[in-house]
């Protein structure tokens, strides 16, 4: 009898302490997903001759059946995302396949350059089976040998030589090196597109990046990844906030031991403060100015001229533009008629003071000079690369035809240049809090933030913030400021319209 | 131009509510400020007379300047006794036979003009804190080459409104409106930024570019106390900080966090800052509401500015503990959560004690004038360095502070960090006065060369070259020699004194993760209190240097000198007024402690025993 009331209050106790103070205190590491063990495939393959990408993919196919499936309807193969309304009042998925950007400008007539970066074999033309699984590259995101290659604008053709076999048994998660082929070097080279994304990252210090630096984190530690869709996007290509990746997955969205600090998480994003700067080792293409292009200079840095693609300004060390974001943006979309007298945004961050979603977030603002039909008042898309492109023939009347006809886009035989702007939302090259932004980088005179142009009538430290002024609603449907997509619509209302068609 | 008195009491309201914001913006402050007619001596405008311009007639148009020099601590300062001693050693400018003028010549830098150098013609130059891009470099010159009447000018250039051209300087009439003003937002008047503050008063630097600082006398608090204001993180800074990459602290905290040297140095009447000396505070009151009209301030500015306990002679100074202080902005007991008894620590100790841990720039440890180097400089030895302080190799080795007690008024005898600088120098006749700078220069010097006697006495290497080394007066024949070199001037009663001047520190504050919160560092065997620290590397003549009085503090430890002759202090916390606990030691408490402990062992064995007794006692009853 007294063993059992013995038994019972352990349990009672037990029970107590699970429900109060015992339990595990929630830590960052609690939002990375666990890494499932490594399968080790160099006993695989045995007597296996492959000789070329899709030979591999059918062979990893014998046992990922179902892994290829999912992918066919990634971002990653299709390079399609968000549905939007187009001009002509049709929606349609954009993406990297059908938006224009100011870097080389768009893909179509230009597949077999651009497709080098697709996780696919064989993207040349509008002919390509998006439906076959057998054109997948696993071995782009999955080799962990470091052989892999891909031809030289062959359409994502694997380079011949490469020894195929060693790289399938060698197979693993992807590493940085995987992610970092396409993602470091998007624009045509090292730390062109992105300020945040470059060639530093595939042995980070901490001074690079804290997470990777300091903890060694791999891209899908946070780009998580549930049947091969990798959480994550880029605003230039899309325009709503889903899945998006957040610092708070993993960290508290109050996480400093200051309240001063914490009072800024409403108004500022982390990276704001975290990111102080982009392009720390690597330079950045800040701008690129296609009209210069075509002439015979006498300049040999490539980072300063080339005959094929124009002038271009190079920066390191670079600190951010500062803007509203909620999440949403702006998209131009190709077919759009523009007023060519101002500059052109191909994308924009939504949101504003009144906004009470939207945080200030640092930016690096690609500024660029590209070709528009002067008579039809829109943007155009030049063939670059073939036989008949401008890179081969320096003939912008051959090219851009060409390219209108691809991107069935009307074209006038009349162009100009228009001046236009890409707004990239930075999010790595994270630093730790000593190395984060000060209090008066901001708030003294000249500094970070130009407080009037953000909507403020000075700087919140003296002149208070949003809250204390009663600038914010949290309806964006009360908001006129709340986002917007390109065709006018509240981005709420068309997030709802898009629920409701699923 | 409104005239002096013009401040009306309705407008006084609205002005109070423009002046709480612009306390914090001082830029935004010119754009109250009327245009500004530059008049010179005679109230001539400048473009007219071609003269220096000067600011006790430009600004007594609204400002009553003859009041702002009357109650102006940077103005009296440089008059009063102790300062008479512009660094510590330095031979007073009241021993210096040439006089004043040759003074304010070599040291009128640090002056900004008016009282007694207003006599020789440095004027007060209200431009020099209060304008928005003074040229300090250009004023400077003016006074080194004796052109006093034209520092105020030259100071105005770095707006370029005026230049020198030909030796003179020309006012550039293009500069000015139509009605021969310039437009405060030109002059960006204002409160006086910290870096104006810096100007003279030590490295203070708000830009971006990676900070470096190098001893220099005319730093003043840099120089004696290795204090630098800037938001900059010693990380990033282009100084060689031993363990910087670890350093991820600002050099100031409040640097970093926009404050502003006016912001707890505010003028003793100012509306906006106003907070009455603790000892004049009425005892049930935590302040006093009533304020000065802003009509009466902007006309009367009181500029003895707030102030803490640092300064010499502090315990005669009405206005010391004037400042605001940590706990007027900062609330203690929440922010130290994790700290045992609070309320007792910060009874006890100045915050900076363990908000300043170390400083992360050299200090002057010791300055001896009884020796010259060739610059007619004394031999320096600076702490926190290894190598020559002035060069960007020399590693900086942060230094920990030593903690004394000071005397600050009604908040009684505290403990704070401090900087301890020790000096000696030659003094004659019965009342010691100090040996010239011109005396010393001739009992050193034959022309530009050491006087061959000199150098016979201290080339120890025999090279006919006096080196840094071989420049100090360690031996009773060295200071022979130069003591009859001075005799020969007619000097009698020549001797050595040294002197040691403890320097609080206030400035270098760290964030709270950095400061010092490790209880063992008090509390432990190893207490700070008592850690030694080095006074001189040398003692000039054998001379055991003596606390400077008027520091209001005390060193109760003891001295001694190592076998390599250097000179070392540790505290004793046995004879502080606090008791440590755990550093602390009393042999009363000691000795009733253990016996204390024997006599309840015994107390208890006695106990026992009677218990042990009276049971065998009961048993024996109910057996029997």
């Amino acid at each position: 009898m007294r063993s059992r009331w013995f038994v019972l209050s352990l349990g009672a106790v037990a029970v107590f302490l699970s429900l109060t103070g015992c339990s595990k205190e929630r830590t960052p590491w609690d939002g990375i997903a666990e890494i499932p063990a490594h399968v080790d495939h160099s006993t695989f393959f045995e007597g296996a001759k492959f000789t070329d990408g899709p030979s591999v993919t059918k062979a990893c196919m014998e046992c990922h059946e179902k892994e290829a499936r999912d992918f066919l309807k990634t971002t990653h193969w299709t390079w399609q995302g968000d549905s939007v309304r187009l001009p002509d009042g049709t929606i349609e998925h954009i993406g990297k396949a059908n938006l224009i950007n100011n870097f080389c400008i768009g893909i179509k007539s230009n597949e077999k350059h651009c497709t080098t970066c697709h996780a696919g074999y064989g993207w040349r033309d509008d002919s390509f089976d998006f439906n076959d699984p057998t054109r997948i590259d696993c071995l782009i995101c999955h080799d962990n040998t470091g052989t892999y290659q891909k031809a030289e604008d062959g359409a994502g053709e694997v380079d011949p030589d490469v020894d195929l076999l060693a790289v399938a048994k060698g197979v693993g998660a992807p590493t940085r090196q995987n992610c970092g082929f396409c993602h470091f070097r998007g624009g045509g080279g090292d730390a062109v597109k992105h300020g945040d994304l470059d060639g530093s990252m595939y042995f980070p210090t901490e001074r690079i990046d804290v997470h990777m630096g300091r903890y060694d984190f791999q891209c899908y530690y946070c780009h998580r990844t549930v049947d091969h869709d990798i959480k994550g996007r880029s605003m230039t290509l899309n325009v709503s906030d889903e899945n998006r990746i957040a610092c708070t997955d993993c960290h508290d969205s109050r996480p400093h031991k200051l309240q001063r600090l914490n009072e800024h998480t409403d108004a500022v994003a982390c990276e704001t403060c975290h990111i102080p700067e982009m392009a720390i080792d690597e330079a950045t293409k800040m701008s690129w100015d296609w009209s210069q292009a075509g002439q015979d200079l006498p300049i040999k840095d490539h980072h300063v001229y080339a005959k094929t693609k124009g002038r271009f300004v190079f920066k390191k060390h670079v600190i951010p533009e500062y803007y509203w974001y909620n999440g949403h943006s702006g998209r131009y979309l190709m077919g759009e008629k523009i007023n060519p007298d101002e500059v052109l945004k191909l994308d924009w961050p939504l949101g504003g003071y009144h906004d009470g979603r939207a945080k200030i977030w640092p930016f690096k603002v690609h500024r660029g000079k590209q070709p528009y039909d002067t008579v039809n008042k829109i943007v155009l898309v030049p063939n670059t690369v073939g036989p008949q492109g401008y890179w081969t023939i320096f003939d912008w009347d051959t090219a851009l035809r060409i390219g209108s006809e691809h991107n069935h886009l009307p074209y006038s035989g009349h162009y100009g240049w228009i001046s236009t702007e890409m707004y990239w939302p930075l999010a790595h090259m994270v630093q730790p809090k000593e190395k984060a932004v000060q209090c008066d980088e901001c708030h003294s005179p000249g500094g970070r933030m130009d407080w009037k142009a953000l909507g403020y009538r000075g700087d919140p430290a003296f002149e208070g913030g949003r809250r204390e002024n009663g600038a914010i609603s949290m309806n964006v449907k009360e908001n006129p400021d709340a986002s917007v997509i390109p065709s006018g619509e509240p981005a709420d209302a068309f997030e709802d319209r898009q629920e409701g068609g699923k | 131009m409104a005239r002096r008195g013009a401040f009306s009491a309705p407008g006084a309201i609205i002005l109070l509510t423009l002046l709480l914001l612009l306390a914090a913006m001082p830029t935004a402050a010119a754009a109250l400020h009327p245009d500004v007619e530059l008049l010179d001596a005679d109230g001539n405008n400048v473009l007219d007379s071609g003269g220096p311009v000067s600011p006790m007639q430009t600004c007594n148009g609204c400002h009553d300047t003859d009041f702002i020099a009357a109650h102006s601590d940077h103005i009296q300062a440089l008059d009063r006794p102790q300062h008479a001693r512009l660094a510590p050693g330095q031979p007073s400018y009241a021993a210096d036979p040439a006089g004043y003028v040759r003074w304010l010549k070599a040291y009128g830098t640090m002056h900004v003009g008016g009282g007694d150098a207003a006599k020789a013609g440095l004027d007060l130059d209200c431009f020099l804190c209060h304008t928005v891009r003074p040229d300090v470099e250009a004023r400077n010159r003016e006074i080194t080459d004796g052109r006093f009447r034209w520092a105020a000018t030259a100071t105005l250039s770095g707006l370029g409104v005026v230049e020198k051209t030909g030796g003179s300087w020309q006012w550039k009439r293009a500069s000015f409106n139509e009605d021969a003003a310039l437009s405060a937002d030109f002059l960006g008047i204002g409160a006086p930024t910290s870096t104006a503050c810096g100007a003279c008063h030590g490295t203070v630097d708000f830009s971006r570019a990676p900070l470096t600082s190098f001893p220099d006398p005319s730093n003043w608090n840099t120089y004696l106390r290795g204090e630098i204001y800037s938001p900059q993180r010693l990380a990033d800074s282009g100084m060689n900080i031993q363990g910087k990459d670890h350093l991820g602290r600002p050099f100031d905290v409040h640097a970093e966090r926009m404050v502003s040297c006016s912001n707890c140095h505010h003028a003793q009447n100012d509306p906006a800052s106003f907070r009455s000396a603790q000892e004049r505070r009425l005892g049930r009151l935590h302040t006093d509401v009533r304020r000065p009209s802003i009509g009466d301030f902007l006309e009367t500015p009181d500029h003895r500015l707030a102030r803490g306990w640092t300064s010499f002679g502090a315990a005669d100074d009405p206005f010391a503990g004037s400042m605001r202080r940590c706990e007027d902005c900062h609330e203690v007991e929440s922010s130290h959560t994790w700290l045992p008894y609070p309320k007792l620590h910060m009874a006890a100790m100045d915050c900076e004690s363990c908000h300043i841990p170390r400083v992360t720039a050299p200090a002057l440890q010791e300055a001896d004038w009884t020796v010259l180097t060739p610059e007619r400089q004394p031999r320096r030895v600076f702490r926190g360095v290894d190598g020559p302080a002035d060069s960007p190799a020399t590693l900086i080795t942060p230094w920990r502070p030593l903690l004394l007690e000071r005397f600050e008024g009604g908040r009684g005898e505290r403990i704070s960090p401090f900087s301890l600088v020790t000096s000696w120098r030659w003094v004659s006749g019965p009342k010691g006065e100090d040996v010239s700078q011109e005396e010393l220069n001739q009992a050193w010097f034959e022309g530009d060369d050491y006087a061959p006697s000199i150098v016979a006495a201290l080339d120890a290497n025999q090279d006919h070259q006096l080196s840094p080394d071989e420049l100090v007066l360690d031996t009773p024949t060295k200071v022979d020699v130069v003591r009859k070199r001075l005799e020969g001037l007619g000097l009698k009663d020549l001797r050595i004194v040294g002197e040691m001047e403890p320097y609080g520190l206030h400035h270098g504050v760290a964030p709270g993760s950095y400061a010092q919160s490790d209880c063992q560092a008090c509390h432990g065997r190893g207490s700070q209190f008592r850690r030694a620290t080095q006074v001189a590397s040398v003692l000039p003549g054998g001379v055991e240097p003596a606390l400077a009085a008027g520091s209001g503090s005390h060193m109760d430890g003891h001295f001694w000198k190592d076998q390599d002759g250097r000179y070392w202090y540790q505290g004793e916390i046995q004879q502080s007024s606090v008791y440590v606990l755990g550093a602390s030691y009393d042999p009363i408490i000691d000795f009733l402690g253990k016996w204390l402990i024997v006599l309840t062992l015994l107390v208890v064995a006695f106990h026992a025993l009677l218990r042990f007794l009276g049971a065998r006692r009961n048993q024996r009853e109910v057996q029997s």
